[in-house]
């Protein structure tokens, strides 16, 4: 132990006595470093971070499969047909998310829960922190309103009360009663979850007994022991056994499992993923630069190595004391990349990508910390080691000799190796990057169908307790008073706005056509919108009209199809006369009286959907509960948005109080977020190219500039022999580029093996898109040649006369 | 203490090998002060590198004290390098990163030796030397006699048989030079054995005995009949 802090010590020393190389090479290290904690800080929460429930390995998510093969959430009866079956969904819980007028504090609040079954909390292995359960009884139609609390709805809206439990709080105006509360950190579906109320199944409305309304989630724990792909074995026999039993029923399609660590983090994994392995390359260049570093600094060193192996240091001993130097330079560039990431963790923080989960709680704690500390060791082991035996490969009887020059001995070939590599990676990363920028770049230009300039989106629902007649009236009301504000150019309704998230489907039957198999049924997207919806989102109205205020309940059904619909059941044809109906209860022929254009639902870069809109005002009584639930509503207006969200906030209070504004957006921040993981990834890959390239350069630069200091004789002698400036230019740049170019050749290989990981990412570009292939090397070429040029010209201005004197 | 049969040292070169050392032959016993003399190029330095075990390209018969060092392999040379021998060098070889304590204490930091113990041999050292208010200044705050002493006092620090020096007063004025021989001369007195590679006859006086080296044969060893014939080709 007294070696190792004696060699702490002298390192520390050596250290301090070269402050420049201290300072690159800390630098060096700490980019790299700190980017590599940064993102392991997010992957720990997000990817690796516990998940509260017991034994979540085993605990899956359930979904039916459709006749078209996806896995779609459960409706009522096929859910609780597959409870039925004795097997792995005998003790299948269920659940759906609600939002719910919380009042009491100063406004009323909409908040987002779910309805759970009874078993839930057993299922996923929790238990409340605070008081019970939800009893069997409590589950049953019609026995009353309790309530379960997130920890963190309890914290920020009760106080953390003790006295909370037993009491009733008022949502949707009706008293719940508090029967417990879940520990920090529980949640089901999202991190948005604050409150958990029973399931109630059986308290049906029509919209939950519907065959086509697929509204329920549902988790299963598989038996101990059991894996997933033997739960897949007993339910594809199971649906066999159902299909023999009922060949038109949902059932013989069969069951799609879902572990619950891949639901919640599945879509972002790939990303997280490649971000990390893009961090890594970064770090890789980093200790490639320090170890050049170290190279050339063991040249001017071999002479103490020397001197210590003739006083009897063994080699091993040399070689510790290398690594010791290594690993405390390692240690310095950790802490200070540790302050990097924690100003890159804030700006994350600050950004709030909605692409990435629990972003909010993204902090270097003693898990990040731990690795930090782990990845300096293998990283002060990774860039010291070649130098280090390098160092101690040293020959006493040469080194010390009087006048003996210390050249370098086989040290050019690794720096050579450590060059192109470096090269290498950076040219795998800006392709990856380069592949990214023009996937987000051929997204960004992609029509959405409307534009979401100048929109200001809010979301509110009907009061509690109104009559089903009278809904429309409510939403009119509000209609008119935020279609007089000064301003606003249109106010219109939906149940779904483009980019919201929320996308509907339901099955149609075509008049005119034979139904088809029950397998597979006509499948359109669902839109409930209100008069003027097109004009309001500036959607192309091709041929008809749009609906107006005379399509009432009263009135003829109606519906408003999109081209790709059209262009799917009724090509070469007019669309407009034409009869469809949605396969839902109570669901009537409607006759098409506008063709409208395709609109991106969910993102610019997702696949457009054959789509039929129906007037909110004539969707079956069955589906009404649904606008109860709540509609959005999108204000275009010409005004400071800001100002016009609080004229809104009076407008809808005069003509409700109890009615909460929630989840208020610009349509520009939905387009924005609805692109977020993409837009994400690319600037993190393509800030870490840039560094890459930045380190690589450096790198470049540092090795041309030691090579022209070493050669400072060499080329003396030419000039001296008659060489000119440009001749030398040419030898130094040369020799640069010939370096390079063998980096970019090997990361041009690398990058078609690498970048078809990225393949999932991509959105309308290739993974070996040819002019990402062709444009970035040149670049890296180009950058590289650049980093050359300065060495170079001070090689072409060495004084021929001074360079000779100089041994 | 040290018996050369028939050592040879040649160096691979494009042609064949070159000679450094031919045929050397030499017997140094415990106690002698041991000259090595001879013009530039003549094998002196490589000569001190095998004696000091620095050096593993030769071939012969080398042994010292009761090792056969020809026998052993590169880690048990290391060792009886550390355990016997101390080396100063014309150049001084100090290391300029550590103090005058801390060069001391480096061979000793090799050997094994506790803590506690480094420290008594060391301050033992700094005494005998008498530069013990020096011992927290850096090479470069010393004279280069002031150096040099430094280097000797490193490689007696371990208390060795056998002091290799290599032109320790080659980069030193007449005063000081005489001073670092007085020096030998003591340590010599009180039974080390001194093997110095020296241009200089007034350092070859301190001696008792002085071999002379060309072209890689020993040509004058006042203890050996001198080799026939010295004009021999080399290759």
């Amino acid at each position: 132990m007294d070696r190792v802090f004696q060699d702490l010590r002298y390192g520390w020393r050596l250290l301090r006595k070269n402050p420049g190389f201290a300072a690159v090479a800390a630098l060096t290290l700490a980019l790299g470093i700190g980017a590599n904690t940064a993102m392991f800080s997010v992957i720990n929460v997000v990817l690796l971070r516990p998940l509260p429930f017991k034994d979540p390995d085993h605990l899956m998510f359930v979904y039916q499969t459709m006749a078209n093969g996806n896995p779609n959430v459960f409706s009522t009866p096929a859910y609780l047909e597959w409870k039925q079956q004795q097997g792995p969904l005998a003790d299948m819980a269920a659940l759906s998310p609600v939002q719910l007028n919380l009042s009491g504090g100063a406004l009323p609040e909409r908040v987002t829960g779910a309805r759970v079954s009874q078993n839930l909390f057993p299922v996923v292995g929790a238990e409340p922190l605070l008081g019970r359960n939800f009893a069997v009884d409590e589950d049953r139609p019609g026995s009353g309103r309790t309530i379960i609390l997130s920890h963190a709805l309890w914290k920020t809206r009760f106080d953390s009360r003790a006295d909370l439990l037993g009491s009733p709080i008022t949502l949707n105006g009706a008293p719940y009663t508090v029967v417990g509360v879940m520990p920090p950190g529980f949640h089901v579906l999202n991190d948005n979850e604050l409150f958990w109320v029973p399931l109630q199944l059986e308290t049906v409305n029509a919209q939950t007994s519907a065959r086509n309304i697929h509204w329920l989630y549902a988790l299963a724990r598989l038996p101990q022991g059991a894996d997933q792909a033997q739960a897949d074995a007993v339910l594809k026999a199971i649906a066999a056994r159902l299909k023999a039993q009922d060949p038109t029923g949902d059932g013989g399609f069969g069951i799609f499992l879902q572990s619950i660590r891949e639901f919640l983090t599945g879509n972002v994994k790939p990303a997280l993923l490649l971000l990390m392995g893009s961090v890594g390359f970064v770090l890789l260049i980093a200790c490639s630069n320090v170890a050049n570093l170290l190279l050339a600094r063991g040249t001017a060193r071999q002479r103490e190595m020397s001197i210590r192996t003739a006083m009897g240091a063994m080699r091993i001993r040399v070689v510790r004391q290398l690594l010791t130097e290594s690993l405390l330079l390692a240690l310095i560039g950790g802490v200070l990349g540790l302050g990097l990431a924690y100003g890159a963790i804030a700006v994350l923080r600050a950004l709030r990508p909605p692409s990435i989960p629990q972003i909010a709680s993204v902090a270097i704690d003693g898990q990040v910390l731990g690795y930090t500390l782990l990845l300096c060791m293998v990283v002060g082991v990774v860039f010291g080691i070649v130098p280090a035996l390098e160092a101690s490969r040293t020959d006493v009887n040469e080194a010390l000799k009087e006048g003996a020059r210390g050249a370098s001995r086989g040290f050019g070939k690794h720096r050579m190796v450590l060059v192109v590599t470096e090269t290498a990676l950076a040219s795998i990363l800006l392709i990856g990057a380069g592949l990214s920028l023009k996937s987000l770049w051929v997204a960004a230009k992609v029509d959405p169908g409307f534009d979401p300039s100048g929109v200001l989106t809010f979301r509110m629902a009907a009061p509690t307790g109104l009559p089903v007649e009278q809904i429309p009236l409510f939403y009119q009301q509000v209609l008119d008073k935020v279609r007089a504000l000064p301003g606003v150019q249109s106010a219109v309704l939906a149940r779904n706005l483009p980019m919201s998230g929320g996308d509907p489907s339901m099955p149609i039957a075509i008049e005119g056509t034979p139904p088809p198999p029950s397998q597979t049924p006509v499948v359109s997207r669902f839109r409930s919108i209100g008069p003027g919806y097109f004009h309001g989102l500036q959607t192309a109205m091709l041929r008809g009209r749009e609906f107006d205020e005379n399509d009432s309940k009263a009135a003829p059904s109606v519906a408003i199809v999109s081209q790709s619909l059209a262009h799917l059941y009724w090509p070469n044809e007019d669309p407009i006369g034409k009869r469809l109906k949605p396969e839902m209860p109570g669901g009537q022929w409607c006759t098409v009286v506008g063709l409208a254009a395709d609109v991106r639902h969910w993102a610019a870069d997702v696949d457009i959907e054959p789509t039929v809109y129906y007037p909110y005002t004539q969707v079956p009584d069955s589906y009404l509960p649904l606008l109860e639930g709540s509609m959005s509503i999108a204000v275009r207006s010409s005004g400071s948005q800001a100002g016009l969200l609080s004229e809104i906030r009076s407008v809808v209070a005069e003509v409700n109080k109890g009615v909460p504004v929630s989840d208020v957006k610009t349509m520009d921040e939905m387009v924005e977020d609805s692109g977020s993981l993409r837009r994400f990834d690319m600037w993190l890959i393509g800030t870490f190219a840039v560094l890459a390239l930045a380190l690589a350069g450096i790198g470049i630069y540092g090795v041309m500039a030691y090579s022209v200091s070493q050669r400072t004789r060499e080329i003396g002698i030419r000039i001296a022999l008659g060489a000119q400036q440009e001749s030398v230019l040419r030898l130094i740049v040369g020799q640069g580029a010939k370096l390079a170019g063998t980096g970019v050749v090997v990361g041009l290989l690398g990058a078609f093996a690498l970048t078809r990981v990225m393949a999932s990412l991509l959105y309308g570009v290739s993974p070996t898109d040819c002019w990402t292939f062709v444009i970035v090397p040149l670049l890296v070429l180009f950058f590289i040649v650049l980093a050359c040029y300065v060495p170079a010209r001070r090689a072409a201005r060495v004084d021929p006369i001074i360079a000779l004197r100089y041994e | 203490m040290i018996q050369l049969r028939n050592v040879e040292r040649s160096y691979k070169t494009g042609a064949g090998a070159t000679y450094v050392l031919r045929r050397i032959n030499l017997d140094i016993q415990a106690g002698d002060f041991v000259t090595v003399m001879g013009p530039s190029g003549a094998g002196k330095s490589t000569m001190l590198s095998i004696l000091g075990m620095l050096d593993d390209g030769w071939a012969g018969e080398y042994h010292f004290l009761d090792h056969a060092v020809h026998k052993l392999d590169r880690k048990k040379r290391a060792d009886l390098n550390r355990q016997y021998i101390g080396f100063v060098f014309q150049s001084y070889h100090l290391l300029d990163n550590l103090t005058v304590y801390e060069n001391l204490d480096v061979p000793l930091s090799y050997r094994n030796v506790s803590r506690g113990q480094r420290a008594s041999m060391v301050a033992e050292v700094l005494d005998r030397f008498q530069i013990v208010g020096k011992k927290d200044l850096y090479p470069s705050q010393l004279s280069g006699g002031q150096q040099q002493l430094v280097g000797v006092a490193r490689a007696v620090v371990g208390n060795p048989k056998l002091i290799l020096a290599d032109e320790p007063t080659g980069n030193l004025h007449s005063s000081q030079a005489k001073e670092i021989m007085e020096l030998f001369k003591k340590l010599n007195d009180q039974g080390t054995t001194i093997v110095q590679v020296t241009h200089s006859e007034a350092n070859a006086a301190y001696g008792n005995r002085t071999i002379q080296l060309f072209d890689g044969w020993i040509a004058n060893d006042p203890k050996n009949e001198p080799v026939p014939n010295t004009t021999a080709s080399i290759g």
